[in-house]
């Protein structure tokens, strides 16, 4: 028997907020009389329904649009959430995040901002979609109509792997979170921005030049020459469990229905909220699933890994 | 003043704070108090399910020894075993014994 803790995951990033010269609240009026320079259209971060407004100069949004526009929603919920960027040139502070009236954030680069709102749209699809789904710290693509999830944590290499995956002509799922239909087991995509980090740059050249004070680059799938699945996906066939181990060589090593349960567990958003339902959709997941660990020492090694898991997964199939 | 009973003459219960599911013979059971979860292996998770309240450790025990086609006595020791940690994780507890 082993013993584990259930440390639930947190989303990536936070970010500290300075000190305010926006008002903390403001009015309907407040936002009427100022011009919109460009409005997102209805989006949705799986069970988050938002747009956005932003004031400012072009580079701003710029940045905002490359978070956005992965996530337009052409159909489903009117928009709940209405975000307003606000820019003062004049100001100390000069930007500033609204949420339905509320003050989220001041920032003095719009690059802040963006990072900012990248990381509170995370927050809520996990907070909100959590009610009816099983939500999983989890990257996730699809090939051949086979899905494959990708659970981990923080830097554990989801994101690298799946823009891998992306560029050797898998779709795109998700790089942060899944929702599971605790009923049907089917996917709903969250299929944002990929947050690139610093360290992982030099694999993706395609990608060009990054602007000096960005830390992460927010891509978008087709950037690398992926296609964002919209609509919900079948249930995963293929569960691996990622870790990037620098120096290390690249293997895949087998996991047991059970111990996958344990690992799907301990990256499940707000697992303790309803543990019954919980454990009953991670037990369904790892039993209709060929389950592994993957150690990642390189990326085109890992890309090979996952290609070679779907060949067989698809030989059994086809063998059936 | 009573002799205390032995171990194997008491029932135990699942703890109703537990939340499990068992996936391919193993059992993985989440305890809602601590959140801890436990991975218990295949004769664990045997046992797990022989622990509904109902028949003492030493039916129980004979139960699983005639099963397996093993001497009861070889396999009371090992049910003990295994129900003393499942007791020590909180994840199984004695039932009340009710006037005789």
């Amino acid at each position: 028997m082993t013993t584990h803790a259930v440390r639930p995951p947190t989303p990536s990033r936070t970010l500290q907020r300075p000190t305010a010269e926006f008002p903390r609240t403001v009015a309907d009026p407040f936002f009427a009389g100022r011009p919109s320079a460009w409005h997102s259209g209805a989006c949705a971060a799986a069970g988050h329904a938002f747009d956005l407004s932003v004031e400012g100069p072009d580079d701003a949004v710029d940045l905002l649009q490359c978070l956005t526009r992965p996530l337009r929603a052409h159909r489903g919920p009117r928009p709940v959430t209405r975000y307003r960027v606000l820019h003062r040139d004049h100001e100390h502070i000069p930007w500033a995040l609204y949420a339905d009236g509320t003050r989220l954030l001041l920032s003095q680069t719009p690059e802040t901002l963006v990072a900012f709102f990248g990381w509170h749209l995370n927050q809520r699809m996990v907070e909100l979609t959590c009610r009816d789904h099983v939500v999983l710290h989890a990257a996730a693509a699809a090939r051949a109509g086979i899905t494959l999830v990708l659970p981990g944590a923080e830097e554990h290499g989801k994101t690298t792997t799946v823009a891998g995956l992306l560029r050797a002509g898998w779709d795109y799922v998700t790089d942060e979170a899944v929702a599971v239909d605790p009923e049907t087991l089917w996917l709903t995509p969250f299929p944002k921005a990929l947050s690139i980090d610093e360290g992982a740059w030099p694999l993706f050249p395609e990608l060009g030049p990054v602007p000096g004070l960005l830390r992460q680059l927010h891509v978008r799938a087709e950037q690398l020459s992926g296609r964002s699945l919209c609509v919900p996906v079948r249930p995963p066939r293929l569960l691996v469990f990622p870790r990037y181990v620098a120096g290390s060589r690249t293997a895949l090593t087998p996991l047991s229905p059970a111990e996958a349960v344990r690992a799907l567990a301990e990256s499940t958003f707000n697992f303790t909220r309803d543990p019954h339902r919980n454990l009953r959709v991670l037990g369904a997941l790892a039993t209709s699933a060929t389950v592994a660990r993957l150690t990642i020492g390189r990326l085109d090694h890992a890309v090979a890994a996952l290609d070679g898991l779907l060949s067989e997964h698809l030989g059994r199939e086809l063998g059936r | 003043m009573s002799a205390p009973t032995p171990r194997s003459v008491l029932q135990r219960s699942r703890s109703p704070r537990v939340e499990h599911v068992e996936v391919d013979g193993e059992i993985v059971a989440f305890d809602t108090e601590s959140g801890a979860l436990h991975l218990l292996d295949p004769l664990a998770t045997v046992i797990w399910n022989l622990l509904d309240g109902s028949a003492t450790l030493l039916e129980t025990s004979d139960d699983l020894a005639s099963a397996l086609g093993r001497p009861g006595d070889e396999m009371l020791p090992l049910v003990l075993e295994l129900v003393g940690r499942l007791e020590d994780l909180a994840l199984v507890h004695r039932v009340a014994q009710g006037p005789a």
